[in-house]
Formats: structure tokens, C-alpha cells, sequence
């Protein structure tokens, strides 16, 4: 054994002949099988991370766009005041308008009451004087 | 009253989807201040971008038509439609005159290529137009100068020489003034030499545009004091605008209506031309801007606007309501009208195949106008019209009693209702006159229609409507003293008793018979008419400013500053001026407010409109009643209402209609009842003559104040002794002396030579003076010499 040793063979657990010590094989092969281990969990790490970056730059598209429109209601917002404001005056001169005719309306009406009392008058003057 | 409206499609769709792209935002956003119409269907625009466009209304799509030198940056456009008529120099087309912002205009042709290019002024020109009658056009800069060109483009005057910087000018509407703005500044300046400048401050900021109204000469302007004011042609102020939400950029009167179109920042507001409102449109949903440009087509009915957005922006009036009696007629749309009969409670909607133009509703007729048409509609069978094709453009229209008139691009027409024409009245000059012809110069009586000339405005004719009058080209002439203003022809009566009033410039009201005195209405009384027409012509009231007839009786109501008056009866009583008083009412305005117009005199209810509002008002129905009962030949009846009614005005109402027509006793008793004691004593004298002879003729006529009939009465009838004393009671010695030497030879039995000098004798004895009569010195000498 020991001259096989020294030949740099080896004689492992169940005789066969080996050239290299059989527990550094076997190391070896663990080894080698942590390595892929290590390499396949890399390849996930990766994935999750390109993962990770697309969703986090779809949330920054999105929280950009959501921004945008704060801003946009922010600024309407402080708008919305001048807004209201030209539309009152929009109604306002309307309402104005529509007072006007209305009292046009009202007059108008005024006089053709006078005129239908005239008549009224006139009418009851003639059966009186029959 | 409202204003609809359309934004037009400014790029044309021919151009091809790229480059049209390109351009279309790019051209959209130059400001558009070059608009007007070249017919009643096209709008012709120009922008910054070089391009003219004209708009149509029949495809509502822009085409392109020509391009300016990328150097010429247009600040006005005005078109000249002549229409084919001569005027000015020569027979002209239409042409178009656009101004830069360099100081140079151009005139181009009806197809749009550049005729004359002229470089005028060292700055830009704020207002090229051309004037009203076509001779010229006038360019205002902002280096100050006015300057007036021939149509062809030879510079005539230099008229106004100024350092400030002219804003906006416009023509009088009689081509003879020009009114332009300076800063808030207006000023008129009449083209007549030596005439002095009218200058005044009208508004706190710049005034930024001005219209003058062909149709009542007042002139518009609108100002950064956010205000627009009226103001008539001297200066005074009618309107003072309250202030709106942003500067006035435009104003505009429409040529043929009493509408005034105001535009501010995204608004327009529709205006009757004495300020006040009908409504306004706002643009709020897309902003327009502000309204830099108004232009009305030549019909009146569209409005071409141009914004500082570079919109072109397309309106109409809708709602437009007329009513007479139990009818109501509102325009709903472009095409459409509905009648309202509140009699019946029907309401039917009429179709047009196309645009309308004009409309009159009156004595249970509408009369619609459309573009190439006339409509007429009888109240009782609304659904069959009777249509009168080959009116085009129609302008004015009235109805009559009978007829209706219309006056259009063409000629005037007089239809009755059957739709036969009856009348085409044609004068010296009418062609020439067509296009200056508006309401105020024409009016259509029951039997007669009045124009005004108007190359002649003191001259009336009168065209008599009575079916079988030799009418077509011989109309009466009546002349009066002074340039009329306004007239008015009766619209009821009876055929005898036909009056005319009118209103001349001195704002007095005058009345005269539409028929000459001797009755025969043909050829030989014109020149009689004229001749005498001096004592026909009465005048009735002083300041008015407008008249309208009843509908159905001869009253007549007129309004003045602040107030108005009734004449009940201002024909038969024309002639005394105590019959005028005693049936005249005057009646303060003040509870109506400012600036009143009569809108209509239907029966016995006039209804006058002010700022806007309709205010009808009851006359003396006894009166109206009265007139009508007279018209009829009642006299009974006639009487029994006077009795009943015991008003002054009635009794010489009646006094002064029976005087009229021959009946003694009752003018005698009307005339008592009114308290004229001279007249019942004349009547009583009148009574004692043999009825129906001469001599009573002839007193009844010196009675309505008519000598000359009465001394032609008495000398067709040969009593030349009367007709002497006659007009020697008149102190009229040169007529008494003619007819005494004219007739002297065919009265053998009176020497009436002798008479007449006797009477002269006695006359210059009471004056205490010796004979300066040239005439009347030639007997004396005679006398002398046969006394030697």
C-alpha cells in the first residue's frame, strides 16, 4: 500500500485502483457540485435582480406620470379659483341679461294692464249708458 | 334678440393633409384682423401669412385665392360693391383695397390680381375704406395723415396733417365728413372747404374702433375704458356703455337694421344702435380672443368677424319678433320663422329653401324675403303661400293696408297680396338713387307711396296707387322748404283724404294732402302743385324725431325729446291751426325712461319701445272709434259718440271732417260744441248763401283755407265780382288788380277796375302812405293824367 502510495497510486474503499487519494476525489467532486450549486443560485440572484429592475423602473414610470398629474391638479386647482370666478361673472351677466328682459317684461306687462283697466273702464261706461 | 354663431373653417381642404398640417396651427395662430364680404355669400380674409382666403357661405369651406409679397403685412381690407352700378367715376366692378403696415395699399380686381400698388404713408395705415358713394377712398396711418385717393388711385387731398397716430377712420355715410380717433380722441372732419374740425374727448383710454351708421348717422366708438359710447354727428353723447370686462375692440352698426355689434375679449354683444342690449355671445369653451375685425355683409343679416386668435367667426341674428295684433312671427333660424296666432293658439313653423332676408308682418299678412324670393302668407291660409320669384336681396319692405312695397337691388315694387305686381314706380333718377333709398325715405300709404329724393332731399314724390291712375311715371311732386328727414304716408282713410307727413331737418313736422285739391290726378296738377305748393304744406309740431300713422285710422303720433304727441286729427284739421291745437295731446315721456321709438301704431294702441322694453299705450278709443265711424259716412253715429264722450278733441275732430265734407249743420254744432265762435258764425253766414251755389263753394272752401280753390271756384263759375272781393278781403291787391283788369271787358254792369282802386284808396288812406305798388302806381298815374 504504502509503495502504491508513494507510485502515487491509491486503492479506495471497494480495491479499485485510483491515481489520486480518493478523499481529495471526493472533495473534489463535492466541490465541484457546490460550484454548479453556487453558480445556479447566482443565475436566479440575476434574474431576480433584472426582475427587480423592471419593476422599478415601471414604478418610476408610474410614480413620473402620477407627478405629472399632481402637478397638473395642483396647478387646476389653484386655477380653479380664477376659474369659478369668470364663470360667476359668465352667469352673473347673464343673470343680469335675464333681469333686463325681465324688467322689460315687467313694464310691458304693467302697461298692458293700464290698458285692459282703460278698457275695462270704457266698456262698463258704455253699459252703464245704455 | 340673439346672436348665433358659427366658427368657420379657415384652411382649405384642397391643399394636400401634409402640408395643410404644416400650416393650418402655424396660420391659426396669426391674428386675423383683414375680413369683408365681396357678396352677400363670401367672406374675403387675409392674416399675417400672406394669404387671401375667401370663405363660402354655400360650400362653408375657405379656398385660397391669391398670395400677397411676403413684405406685406395686411392691417385693413374693405371691399367696394358697386353691383354694376355707375358711380363716381365712371361705370365701376368691385374692387379690393388692403393696406399694409408699411404704409402702402393695394387695390386689387374682382379675381383677386393687383391692380395698383401705391406706397402712402411713412407709417403703418390703421384704416383704408373706401367712401360710401364709390367716388374715392381714404387712408389714415399712424404717422398721422388722412389722406383721400380717386378709385383709381391718384392721390386728391392730403386732408389731416397731425403728429399723433391715427387709430381708426371711417367715412359720414354721405361720403362728405370723415371721422377718425387720436388716442381717446375723436374727431370729424367735413370735406367741405373752409369747414371747421369737430374734436372732443370720448373715452378715458384709446379708441380703438369707430363705426358711423348709414341708417341714422350716429357714430360708434369703443375704447380701452372698457366701454363703448354712441354719439351723434356733432359730438353729443346718446350712450355711454357701462364698462364690460375688457377693452372694446370692435364696434360695427349693421347697413340695413338698427342693430349695433360690440366686441370685447371673447364676447360679442348685439345692441339696438341706441345702446341698449339684446344679448351676447360668449366664446368661453374654446378661448377666441379678442375681436379685432367686425364686418357685416351689404344685406345685413351676416357678420363676418375676425379674432386675435385667427378665427373667422360667422353670425346672424335669430329671434327677431315682430307682432301685429293677434300675430307674433319670431325667426328661429336661418332658414325658418314661426307665426304665432294667439287668436286661433296655432303656431306653425315656415321652411325657406333659403336664407331670409327681411321680413313684414302687418294687416294679417307676413311677408318674407328670402334671397331670391318673396314669401306671402295670409293669416287665414298660412299653409299656402303665394311666392314671387326674381326679388333678390330685398332691403326694405312695408305693408300696407292693400299693397306691400318692397325696395330691392333693382327697383321698388308695389304687390298686393295676391302677389300681381300693381306698381313699378319709376322717377328722374330713381335707378341712380336705388342704393341710398332706406326706410326713412320711403313709406307706402293706403293709396299712395312717398320716396324722398335723393339727390333733392326737399322733393316728395308721391305715387298715386288707386287702381286706373295714369300712376307708373308720372308721380306728384310736392317741394317743401326745407331737406326732409323722415316722412310718413297715411295708412288708412279714405281715398279723398290722403296725407303725407314728414319731418325735415330742422326736426318740424309738416302735413300736406297726398292729392291735389281740383281732385284730377293726373299730369296737368303737377306743375299747378308745384307751383302753389307753398299753402298746402302745413306745419303741425316742432321737434320731433319720429311719427308713425294708427293702422286703421288717421292719427298720428309723433315722438319729441321728452315727450310725445297725438294728433287726432292731423289731415282734415291741417289747415286750422286752433283744430290742430284742440286735437293735439302732448304727453311727458319721462315715466318711460330715455331715447323712445315708436315700434308700432296698431288700431287704437301705440307701443313705443325703449331700451328694449315694449310699452304699449291706449289713445282716446272714442277718437279712433270717431274716425272710423267718419270713414264710413256715419254722421249720426259720428254725432252720438261726441255726445257721448263730450271731449273737445272729438268735437273738432268731427268739425273739422264735416267742414270738409260739406255738412253744415253738423261742423256748425261740432264747431259750438268745441267753442269756436267765429267759425259757427262764419257757418251761420255760410247757411244763409243759397246751398250748393258757387258763393257757398266757394266760402267753404276759404273755410279748410284753401283761397286759390276758392277764387277758381268763383271763376269757372264767372263771378268775377266775387272772386275780386274775394281777394281783396284777402289784401291780396296784385291778384285782386289782375283778375279786375283780366276780366274787365266780360262784366259789363260793374266797372271792377274802378272797385278794385277804390278799395286800394281806401286802404292806403287807413296806412296813411302813398302808393308804392308798381302795379298799383301805373293807375294812379293814369288817374292823374284823366283827372288833368
Amino acid at each position: 500500500m504504502e509503495e502504491l502510495q508513494k507510485a502515487g497510486l491509491y486503492i479506495d474503499e471497494i480495491y479499485r485502483l485510483r491515481v489520486q487519494d480518493p478523499r481529495i476525489a471526493n472533495q473534489t467532486i463535492e466541490l465541484r457540485q457546490e460550484c454548479l450549486e453556487y453558480s445556479r443560485n447566482l443565475q436566479v440572484f440575476k434574474k431576480f435582480g433584472e426582475d427587480f429592475y423592471k419593476i422599478s423602473s415601471n414604478f418610476a414610470k408610474d410614480v413620473e406620470s402620477e407627478k405629472l398629474r399632481a402637478i397638473g391638479t395642483q396647478n387646476q386647482l389653484k386655477t380653479m379659483a380664477k376659474q369659478r370666478q369668470t364663470e360667476q361673472q359668465v352667469y352673473q351677466s347673464q343673470i343680469l341679461e335675464q333681469t333686463v328682459e325681465l324688467e322689460r317684461m315687467k313694464s310691458e306687462y304693467q302697461y298692458l294692464q293700464r290698458i285692459e283697466s282703460e278698457q275695462q273702464e270704457i266698456i262698463n261706461n258704455f253699459l252703464m249708458n245704455q | 334678440m340673439k346672436l348665433k354663431t358659427r366658427i368657420c373653417k379657415r384652411s382649405s381642404i384642397n391643399t394636400n393633409t401634409e402640408t395643410s398640417q404644416e400650416r393650418s396651427p402655424q396660420s391659426c395662430s396669426y391674428p386675423l384682423s383683414c375680413v369683408d364680404w365681396s357678396s352677400n355669400e363670401e367672406i374675403y380674409f387675409v392674416s399675417d401669412d400672406h394669404q387671401i382666403y375667401k370663405w363660402s357661405d354655400v360650400s362653408r369651406d375657405s379656398v385660397e385665392v391669391a398670395k400677397l409679397p411676403d413684405d406685406f403685412i395686411p392691417t385693413d381690407m374693405h371691399w367696394l360693391l358697386l353691383g354694376g352700378r355707375s358711380s363716381g367715376g365712371g361705370k365701376g366692378s368691385d374692387t379690393l383695397l388692403i393696406c399694409s403696415n408699411d404704409g402702402r395699399f393695394i387695390i386689387l380686381n374682382k379675381s383677386a390680381r393687383v391692380e395698383r400698388s401705391i406706397s402712402a404713408h411713412t407709417a403703418a395705415i390703421s384704416s383704408g375704406r373706401w367712401s360710401p358713394d364709390g367716388a374715392g377712398l381714404l387712408t389714415a396711418a399712424e404717422d398721422g395723415v388722412v389722406k383721400i385717393w380717386s378709385r383709381s388711385g391718384m392721390l386728391r387731398s392730403t386732408v389731416i396733417q397731425s403728429d399723433e397716430a391715427i387709430r381708426c377712420a371711417r367715412w359720414a355715410p354721405s361720403s362728405t365728413a370723415i371721422a377718425f380717433s387720436q388716442g381717446g380722441h375723436i374727431s370729424i372732419k367735413p370735406l367741405a372747404a373752409n369747414s371747421k374740425l369737430i374734436r372732443w374727448r370720448a373715452h378715458d383710454g384709446l379708441v380703438l374702433s369707430l363705426s358711423w351708421s348709414t341708417q341714422s348717422n350716429i357714430i360708434a366708438s369703443g375704447g380701452e375704458d372698457f366701454r363703448f359710447k354712441i354719439w351723434d354727428a356733432q359730438g353729443a353723447n346718446l350712450y355711454s356703455s357701462a364698462a364690460e370686462e375688457y377693452a372694446i375692440t370692435s364696434v360695427a352698426f349693421n347697413p340695413e337694421k338698427d342693430y349695433l355689434l360690440v366686441g370685447t375679449f371673447n364676447m360679442l354683444k348685439l345692441c339696438h344702435s341706441t345702446g341698449w342690449s339684446y344679448s351676447s355671445a360668449r366664446f368661453t369653451a374654446p378661448s377666441v380672443g379678442s375681436f379685432y375685425t367686425l364686418s357685416w355683409s351689404t344685406d345685413g343679416t351676416q357678420v363676418a368677424c375676425g379674432t386675435s386668435t385667427g378665427q373667422l367667426i360667422v353670425g346672424f341674428a335669430v329671434e327677431q319678433q315682430l307682432i301685429s295684433r293677434n300675430l307674433k312671427a319670431t325667426s328661429t333660424g336661418r332658414k325658418c320663422i314661426a307665426l304665432q296666432d294667439i287668436a286661433t293658439g296655432t303656431r306653425d313653423v315656415l321652411e325657406f329653401p333659403q336664407r331670409v332676408i327681411n321680413f313684414a308682418l302687418g294687416y294679417g299678412h307676413l311677408v318674407v324675403a328670402t334671397t331670391h324670393q318673396l314669401h306671402i302668407y295670409n293669416e287665414k291660409y298660412v299653409n299656402t303661400p303665394i311666392i314671387i320669384d326674381g326679388r333678390n336681396d330685398v332691403r326694405v319692405m312695408e305693408v300696407g293696408k292693400k299693397y306691400f312695397m318692397v325696395l330691392d337691388a333693382s327697383s321698388i315694387w308695389v304687390y298686393t297680396y295676391t302677389g300681381r305686381l300693381h306698381l313699378n314706380p319709376r322717377y328722374p333718377g330713381s335707378q341712380a338713387q336705388l342704393p341710398l333709398l332706406n326706410w326713412r325715405s320711403i313709406s307706402l300709404g293706403l293709396d299712395v307711396l312717398a320716396i324722398r329724393d335723393n339727390s333733392e332731399t326737399t322733393l316728395l314724390h308721391l305715387f298715386d296707387l288707386i287702381p286706373g291712375a295714369s300712376r307708373q311715371y308720372e308721380p306728384h311732386s310736392l317741394r317743401a322748404k326745407q331737406q326732409l328727414a323722415e316722412i310718413a304716408a297715411c295708412r288708412a282713410g279714405s281715398a279723398d283724404d290722403q296725407f303725407v307727413a314728414f319731418i325735415d331737418t330742422n326736426r318740424e313736422l309738416y302735413i300736406s294732402e297726398t292729392r291735389n285739391l281740383s281732385g284730377n290726378s293726373n299730369a296737368g296738377g303737377s306743375a299747378d302743385r308745384l307751383a302753389n305748393g307753398g299753402d298746402e304744406i302745413y306745419k303741425i309740431g316742432t321737434q320731433l324725431t319720429s311719427i308713425k300713422w294708427a293702422s286703421e285710422t288717421n292719427i298720428l303720433v309723433g315722438v319729441h325729446d321728452s315727450c310725445y304727441s297725438i294728433w287726432y286729427c292731423p289731415g282734415e284739421g291741417a289747415a286750422d291751426p286752433t283744430i290742430i291745437a284742440l286735437t293735439t295731446i302732448t304727453l311727458d315721456t319721462a315715466e318711460f325712461g330715455k331715447h323712445v321709438a315708436i315700434d308700432s301704431f296698431e288700431d287704437a294702441v301705440i307701443t313705443f319701445r325703449c331700451a328694449g322694453a315694449l310699452l304699449p299705450i291706449n289713445v282716446n278709443v272714442y277718437c279712433e272709434v270717431l274716425h272710423r265711424t267718419l270713414q264710413e259716412g256715419q254722421w249720426q253715429q259720428a254725432l252720438r259718440i261726441c255726445r257721448q264722450a263730450q271731449h273737445t278733441s272729438l268735437w273738432a275732430t268731427l268739425a273739422a271732417v264735416a267742414t270738409r265734407k260739406h255738412q253744415l249743420q253738423l261742423s256748425e254744432e261740432a264747431y259750438s260744441a268745441a267753442l269756436q265762435i267765429d267759425k259757427v258764425s262764419y257757418l251761420q253766414h255760410l247757411k244763409t248763401l243759397s246751398p250748393s251755389s258757387a258763393e257757398q263753394m266757394a266760402e267753404n272752401s276759404l273755410m279748410l283755407g284753401r283761397t286759390l280753390e276758392a277764387e277758381t271756384i268763383l271763376l269757372h263759375n264767372r263771378k268775377f265780382g266775387e272772386a275780386v272781393a274775394l281777394a281783396l278781403r284777402m289784401h291780396n291787391w296784385k291778384r285782386a288788380l289782375e283778375i279786375a283788369q283780366k276780366h274787365q271787358s266780360d262784366q259789363s254792369d260793374v266797372d271792377l277796375l274802378q272797385r278794385v282802386l277804390e278799395e286800394r284808396r281806401h286802404y292806403l288812406k287807413a296806412l296813411q302812405r302813398d302808393e308804392w305798388d308798381a302795379m298799383y302806381l301805373r293807375h294812379v298815374v293814369d288817374d292823374g293824367n284823366v283827372s288833368e
